[in-house]
């Protein structure tokens, strides 16, 4: 039988790494009259990526400075929120100044940083409308002119917001112009990247009918891919934006105001109550946008 | 007039859609172009307004400068082409005669070659129409071709166009519509604002790429009789058709393709058995047909 | 002056919805035009509703340029020049700090501190993407159906919380050390993950369910047998791509955590120093490239 002479051939090194070769008798009552060899994976690279991940895992034990830990103060946690939501006597001392403190600076830290976020993001969706057409690879046919805005996208997308807004810190100073150049870097990398990415998914049909009527690339884009694509980037704005609330509280860290600057303060003072005061709107806005932003995305898909 | 030379396409993987195609297209004419499936009919149709390149041979068409003319400058050229001799009385004619009347738009490149493809209109099987954008502006985009970048990015026509493509929505039937999104049409309407937008465009030749493929029997009819009133208006029409009858009905000639190669070339009226069994290798059954007769749709 | 463009450029903004809508209203369906004349003079005036934006964009700017004080703003921000011989020193990156010789020892090294940035959303990573299989089997609205909103709430919720923010709690209970920085990763990053998996799962073919329905298996037994195999080269996927982000994350961390927190502690404490502050930019570019491209290779492979 064939199966036999396959049987005595020897099999490589590589084969036998991938699988294993087993008898098993397929007889229905297990008399051995239908013994057969058959090869089972081994999923030894499953098993070396596991244990890759496991090896690293102890590794990164080893870089901890475990005289840092003091145990988990499991009494500070119902206390943390007892002190985040209630006024402290060192600080706000009273309801009625608890609620001040959130509808007065709470409320108008957050309003600058939706005010910083709203600039920036508007200014970076604005830059970004260009370069992503020029990165969509079913518009731009020009492999070298896409590949140097795709690596200028990575490359923005790589750098942590924190040390842009550092870099960015050495030209405008501790200011608001660093928060909100910052701002557009990183609304200029999202953008980019998630609408050139939708417009690879989209059916260029009319873009070729316009075409044949004579257009040219831009032309084209306007009348048949802009469109089709303008609810999404509204979707993409606003899932931005989102983002950015979330992210800017940083900048306040880099001294670029809003925020995290007045966060950073009362943390420095210990003022829980504050921070909790200034929470709560910051919670609500943040819910609110990505409830809104996930059914414009839905809707435009 | 267009003239087709020696046309040879092969496709990058090797395959050779076109085998040195010889026709010339009158105008005014109404020519269907039928053939089995990947026989080169919807590649010949793209390679006239260059949506494909060609490998070897000229496609001749007239010189899109001369559509850029005043009347007058037209008239005068007329004139020169007709005799040449008047440009020797007047030398300011000279400049006029050296316009060649026919170009080669398989050489053509960037602004030429939109202008080229501004005077040839193109119907596609599956409309190409901008989904999310009104039937208006779906039929006002045929005008992007007498517009620079700048009036197209801010949507700016002037009233005339605005008023041609609204006049010929209502010559197509689909005027109530206008400003309603395109989506929401059915098939047949879609083909009709295709329609209007390669009427708008105001050229003289139409392309249609199996106009009618994706309709349903009743909606074929109409819009084919559509074409035919286009057509009278003095248009030219080249068109791939699936269905001979379809073709014999509407066509003032045929043009059979079979495996890239022009196989057949004459009136209408002429294809019998033999010619189709040339085209297809076989004689058609009669419910291979569209099944139309004189008058409407047989049941 | 700005209180006149921050209500106009809401008025504007109000004018233009309310057109937006009437247009809608008004053009949602067809209607019967007698001829081309009327259909031009009843033609939409989207035109209108456009500049209405637009001027409300303007006008906002202006409010908004006015009520940061940006002239302000720009007078005192530094000069370019000085910007650009700022950045020079970054791209002198002071190497005893960076390999931790000379003056400097190995453990306040930069090198040593990125190792920790990584040991921390390392760590982080692994506990989140196996908290958060059970929550995304949760929140999944096709296994579980209604059930499963209050687990996407909870999976918003922690989304919603700014990471540093969760580090000022959390210091309270664990202290200024790397359990902190491990519990921010891993409890926020359940959030993500989690909403990534019960995407996943709303996303399988339906057929192995069924299949393994029809056996007469439970509804753990479905997930077991049928969701599971399905979706668990994509859940890996989901944890290689979080993991990318926490370490970007992670790099930040410090500031807040101190110098148990990884790189970011460096970023606020020497960010005067501009050769040091390059040797750390320098340190957190490698391990979030070098993390990046490992990351998407393996995904690669995986798909």
């Amino acid at each position: 039988m064939s199966s036999d002479s396959e049987a005595t051939e020897k099999p490589s090194l590589k084969e036998r790494l991938r699988y294993r070769t087993v008898t098993v008798d397929l007889s229905p009552n297990q008399d051995g009259s239908m013994v057969r060899s058959i090869q089972k994976p081994r999923h030894l690279g499953r098993y070396l990526s596991a244990l890759i991940a496991i090896v690293i895992l102890v590794l990164c034990f080893f870089s901890i400075d475990y005289s840092t830990f003091q145990g988990f103060k499991w009494d500070q946690l119902g206390a943390i929120f007892h002190d985040m939501f209630n006024p402290l006597p060192a600080s706000l001392k009273t309801w009625d100044a608890y609620w001040s403190y959130m509808w007065g600076e709470a409320i108008r830290a957050i309003w600058t940083t939706n005010e910083m976020c709203f600039i920036g993001v508007i200014l970076g969706a604005v830059i970004s409308i260009p370069i992503y057409y020029l990165c969509a690879s079913n518009i731009n046919h020009n492999r070298i002119l896409r590949g140097i805005f795709r690596v200028i996208n990575d490359v923005l997308r790589t750098i942590p917001q924190m040390v842009m807004a550092l870099i960015l810190r050495l030209f405008f100073g501790p200011t608001l112009v660093t928060g909100i150049a910052s701002i557009i870097i990183f609304t200029l990398g999202i953008m980019y990247q998630l609408m050139y990415q939708y417009i690879e998914t989209l059916e260029l049909s009319p873009f070729e009918a316009i075409r044949s009527n004579g257009g040219n690339t831009m032309q084209c884009i306007r009348l048949s891919v802009h469109p089709e694509v303008q609810p999404m980037f509204f979707a993409n704005l606003l899932y931005t934006f989102e983002i950015n609330i979330r992210a800017s509280v940083i900048l306040g860290y880099v001294g670029a105001g809003g925020y995290g600057f007045l966060l950073k303060t009362n943390f420095g003072s210990g003022y829980y109550d504050k921070i909790g005061a200034m929470m709560i709107p910051l919670f609500v806005e943040v819910i609110i946008l990505q409830i809104i932003s996930n059914a414009m995305g839905r809707k435009s898909r | 007039m267009i003239e087709i030379k020696n046309v040879t396409k092969v496709y990058p993987n090797g395959f050779t859609a076109l085998k040195n195609v010889n026709l010339t297209i009158q105008d005014g004419e109404f020519v269907s172009i039928i053939g089995l499936s990947g026989a080169g009919k919807s590649t010949l149709i793209r390679c006239i307004n260059r949506m494909h390149e060609i490998t070897e041979g000229q496609i001749l068409i007239p010189n899109p400068v001369i559509y850029e003319m005043t009347p007058e400058q037209r008239e005068q050229y007329d004139a020169v082409q007709a005799d040449p001799s008047l440009a020797e009385a007047d030398p300011s004619l000279k400049r006029l005669l050296n316009i060649p009347s026919k170009v080669d738009i398989s050489k053509l490149k960037g602004k030429k070659l939109r202008q080229a493809r501004k005077n040839i209109g193109m119907i596609f099987q599956s409309f190409n129409l901008v989904k999310r954008s009104t039937v208006y502006k779906n039929v006002l985009a045929g005008r992007v071709g007498y517009h620079n970048t700048f009036e197209t990015m801010f949507g700016i026509y002037t009233k005339e166009e605005k008023m041609l493509a609204l006049r010929n929505m209502e010559k197509l039937g689909i005027l109530d519509k206008a400003y309603v999104r395109a989506d929401q049409l059915s098939g047949g309407q879609q083909q009709r604002v295709a329609l209007a937008r390669a009427l708008t465009q105001e050229s003289h030749l139409i392309l249609a790429d199996e106009p009618v493929a994706s309709l349903d029997p009743v909606t074929t009819i109409s819009v084919m009789d559509d074409f035919t009133r286009i057509n009278k208006t003095g248009i030219t029409i080249l068109a791939n058709m699936h269905h001979v009858d379809l073709a014999k009905r509407y066509s003032t000639r045929i043009i059979g393709i079979r495996a890239g190669e022009v196989v057949y070339d004459g009136p209408a009226s002429e294809v019998t058995d033999e010619v189709t069994m040339k085209i297809y290798g076989r004689a058609l059954n009669k419910n291979e047909n569209l099944g139309i007769e004189e008058g409407g749709v047989a049941q | 002056m700005k209180l006149t463009f921050g209500i106009g450029a809401i008025a504007l903004l109000v004018a233009a919805i309310a057109m937006a809508i009437y247009e809608y209203l008004r053009y949602r369906q067809a209607k019967h035009y007698p001829d081309a004349e009327s259909a031009y003079h009843n033609r939409p005036l989207t035109w209108l509703t456009d500049l209405f934006f637009f001027l409300a964009l303007i006008a906002a700017f202006v409010f908004l340029h006015f009520d940061l004080n940006m002239n302000d703003e720009f007078s005192v921000s530094g000069n370019p020049k000085q910007g650009f011989y700022n950045l020079g020193l970054l791209f002198q990156p002071d190497w005893e700090f960076f390999f931790g010789y000379g003056q400097y020892q190995f453990s306040e090294s930069v090198i040593w501190f990125i190792i920790k940035t990584f040991g921390i959303s390392y760590i982080g990573t692994i506990i989140a993407s196996i908290l958060a299989i059970p929550f995304g089997l949760l929140a999944s609205h096709k296994l579980f159906g209604n059930v499963a909103w209050p687990f996407e709430i909870i999976l918003i919720a922690i989304r919603t919380v700014p990471e540093l923010i969760f580090a000022l709690i959390l210091i309270r209970f664990t202290g200024f050390s790397y359990v902190s920085g491990i519990l921010v990763i891993g409890i926020h990053s359940i959030g993500m993950i989690g909403k990534l998996y019960a995407d996943q799962v709303d996303g399988i073919q339906q057929e192995p369910v069924e299949g393994v329905l029809s056996c007469g298996a439970g509804r753990w037994q479905q997930i077991h047998l049928a969701v599971m195999p399905q979706v668990l080269p994509n859940f890996i996927s989901v944890a290689l791509y979080r993991f990318d982000i926490n370490v970007r994350t992670a790099t930040i961390l410090g500031v807040v955590l101190g110098s148990e927190g990884g790189i970011g502690y460096y970023l606020s404490t020497v960010a005067s120093h501009y050769h040091k502050l390059g040797s750390c930019v320098l340190g957190i570019v490698i391990l979030v490239v070098v993390i990046n491209v490992v990351s998407s290779w393996l995904r690669k492979k995986l798909v």
